[in-house]
């Protein structure tokens, strides 16, 4: 280990590194940045596979990424479709014209490495945590709108998690266990000090739920009802659609509509009424959304996007909103 | 509908009767037909007045009176007896009569010979039906049931998971590991015939191990964590040498970001390409929707690869709530239940819709009783998974 505030040694080059610089250097080969994956694992394992097809190296620096080094510029160009194909950005090199590239990462990886980055907030005591947050944060009262005749129609207000507030590790199940942590927090304010006091009560209320199985009773929901709109709903996370029919008899029971978060592009064919028991379906917005084709866009609420891109495609499509107010 | 004959084979007599007995449900309940159905709860007469004689002396009482009508007695497994007959049946009043006369002294003839009427009762028939086949309300899987028995237990926290973790990774999993079979069964054809093996672990038996007295049912973000440390350890021990000695067609349920593990992509590598296909990756609806872009990759990954890949443990009942191509998937694994035997006629038509018109690409599983066989038949499902089958391929 070195001293403290003496550099490390630069990582020494091995003897396979040395072989495909040199093929780089003086062959027509070619090669593939791949800077980020969102599997590093699999992007490494597939690399491997064209490597060891044709005599090349996947060279890992400390900066992160992968190189293909030494392969044949078709093996690289059919890499580099596999990769686009996962969504995966890379970048075809051609050796020796692009030996520039290489050799500043060689220099990048010599170099001493970066401060280590602040450490990620722990696990343990993650449930006190949420349960010592002052009432009103890690919580919002949002907005549920859409364009009608050229003007902002107010629909809903959604009672919603702020899961940022609760940072935990990398990792969809940590995520996910926050969210519930912040969503059980609602159910039991309501409980406890009953509904937020800002909320508009000419709305119809949307309450975040967590991802659990259904209880055996819910809270009522605030007075007022909207025959054939929207009308109070639960806002559950999309796998409790596993249990649908369970959740949509005791919703109702209890005077609760259902509505779906976690909407994805790959999804869409289930945000319909016709396949899921509930009229809205909440997506995040993103450049893919707006590419897809809804099966009822009228029952989509955008989240996450109030850019020009989401308003028009909202406004064609007769979707809605979700703007959290500050 | 006649059981198949295959079937019958397999089949007693009072379970042929039962099956015949749901049969008759259906389609009441399909085409409006009205029937006066009287049940005989002989299974609940006291046992010191329920030996065989006195089962015997009952029926023989009881028969004389049905045999000139168009009544048809049913026995069912459960020693009940189920008269049904066209309206007005008056002849069944005359049973019920001789029934509270025979018990008098009991003070429980009137529970013991209940009328039930067709169509408008043919759930609660149906529900008999089950009961005597030994399928009620506790062979339902615990998720079925709104706050569920599963619920015992505290919630555990995410330190928790983390000792259980840890634990985890020091434990001999071997002794865990169960094999169940998928095998082709045709009515008409013969035996069961093996297809493929499937590794499964008993998650609530290790949950309850890794953490006693506490129970993951209310937090399932935290149950996937624990499950995702389950897959990596059954991806190591898969990846060994000598596992991959002989390998034959297997079934591995997974997390879809198990795929993006070391674990997977050691076995991957060990895997000659031509026995990927032989390797079915199983994914679940709840895991799927939990996290789409894992799924998508790895379902991409999987296509990549050459792997057989499986919607896997599906309730029946949501099957009409899937996209048409099942994600994408290449088969469908539908869990039996005997709710499916209650549907009405829409339910069971957009059921039947849902399926892939390719019934190869369909397994039935929990088919743990003969009438799930008879269900799957009766929709062109010839491969199979349960108790039922796993009996017949015993020795």
């Amino acid at each position: 280990m070195p001293a403290a505030g003496q550099a490390a040694p630069a990582p020494r080059r091995s003897a396979a590194l040395s072989e495909a610089l040199r093929r780089c250097q003086t062959d027509g080969s070619a090669g593939l940045v791949v800077g980020w994956a969102e599997w590093p694992q699999m992007a490494a394992s597939l690399l491997e596979d064209v490597a060891q097809a044709t005599a090349a190296l996947v060279w890992r620096p400390r900066q992160g990424g992968f190189w293909l080094l030494g392969t044949m510029p078709g093996a690289a160009r059919d890499t580099l479709a596999l990769f686009e194909s996962l969504g995966w950005p890379a970048r075809i090199l051609l050796f020796p014209a692009d030996i520039a590239v290489l050799e500043a990462a060689l220099a990048e990886d010599a170099a001493p490495p970066a401060l280590p980055v602040a450490a990620t907030p722990g696990l343990i005591g993650i449930e006190e945590r949420a349960e010592g947050m002052p009432a009103g944060t890690g919580q919002s009262l949002a907005t549920i709108w859409r364009w009608q005749a050229g003007s902002p129609k107010l629909l809903a207000q959604r009672w919603m998690v702020e899961a940022e507030a609760l940072p935990t590790p990398p990792g969809r199940d940590w995520a996910g266990h926050a969210h519930d942590l912040l969503a059980s927090r609602l159910l039991e304010q309501a409980a406890r000090l009953g509904w937020p006091g800002a909320r508009k009560h000419k709305l119809p209320l949307l309450l975040d739920m967590p991802w659990m199985p259904p209880p055996r009773s819910l809270p009522a929901p605030p007075p007022g009802v909207w025959p054939g709109g929207c009308g109070h709903a639960l806002v559950l996370p999309l796998p409790a659609a596993a249990e649908a029919g369970a959740w949509a008899a005791l919703a109702a029971d209890h005077g609760w509509q259902l509505a779906w978060a976690g909407l994805t592009p790959a999804l869409a064919h289930l945000a319909t009424p016709q396949r899921l028991p509930g009229r809205l379906f909440f997506a995040e917005y993103n450049p893919l959304v707006a590419s897809t084709a809804w099966p009822a866009p009228e029952c989509l609420v955008l989240q996450g996007g109030e850019g020009r891109e989401a308003l028009d495609f909202a406004a064609k499509h007769g979707s809605s909103l979700c703007s959290r107010v500050c | 509908m006649e059981a198949a004959p295959a079937l019958n084979r397999m089949l007693g007599s009072s379970q042929r009767e039962a099956l015949a007995l749901a049969a008759l449900a259906r389609e009441s309940a399909a085409a409006g037909v009205e029937q006066r159905v009287m049940h005989l709860r002989l299974s609940a007469i006291p046992s010191n007045h329920n030996r065989l004689h006195h089962q015997r002396l009952l029926r023989e009482a009881l028969l004389p009176l049905l045999r000139p009508t168009r009544a048809r007695l049913y026995d069912l497994p459960s020693g009940d007896l189920v008269a049904v007959s066209p309206p007005p049946g008056e002849h069944l009043d005359l049973v019920r009569a001789v029934m509270l006369k025979l018990l008098d002294g009991e003070g429980e003839g009137a529970a013991i010979a209940q009328e039930l009427r067709l169509p408008q009762q043919a759930a609660a028939l149906l529900a008999v039906v089950e009961s005597a086949l030994g399928m009620g309300a506790g062979h339902w899987p615990a998720a079925a049931m709104p706050g569920g028995a599963e619920a015992a237990g505290a919630q555990p926290q995410a330190a928790d998971i983390l000792a259980a973790e840890a634990a985890l990774a020091q434990a001999d999993l071997s002794v865990h590991h169960r094999w169940q079979t998928i095998c082709l069964l045709v009515d008409g054809g013969p035996g069961p015939q093996p297809l493929w093996r499937e590794q499964r672990l008993p998650a609530a038996d290790l949950e309850a191990a890794l953490l006693p007295r506490q129970s993951l049912h209310a937090t399932p973000w935290l149950r996937r964590r624990l499950r995702a440390r389950l897959d990596k350890r059954v991806l190591a021990q898969w990846a060994r040498p000598e596992e991959l000695r002989g390998f034959s067609p297997s079934g591995l349920p997974l997390l879809p970001a198990s795929l993006g593990e070391e674990e997977f992509l050691r076995l991957d590598a060990a895997l000659p390409s031509a026995m990927r296909p032989q390797l079915t990756l199983g994914f679940s609806l709840p895991d799927i929707l939990a996290d789409p872009q894992a799924f998508a990759m790895a379902r991409r990954f999987a296509g990549l690869r050459g792997y057989g890949t499986a919607l896997d443990d599906l309730d029946a009942g949501l099957l009409p709530m899937l996209p048409e191509d099942n994600f994408g998937l290449g088969t469908v694994k539908l869990r039996f239940s005997t709710a499916l035997l209650a549907l009405d006629g829409p339910g069971r038509a957009a059921l039947e819709a849902a399926l892939p018109a390719e019934r190869a690409r369909v397994v039935l599983t929990g088919a743990d009783e003969p009438i799930a066989i008879g269900w799957g038949w009766e929709r062109g499902i010839t491969r199979f998974q349960g108790r039922v089958i796993e009996q017949s391929l015993s020795p």
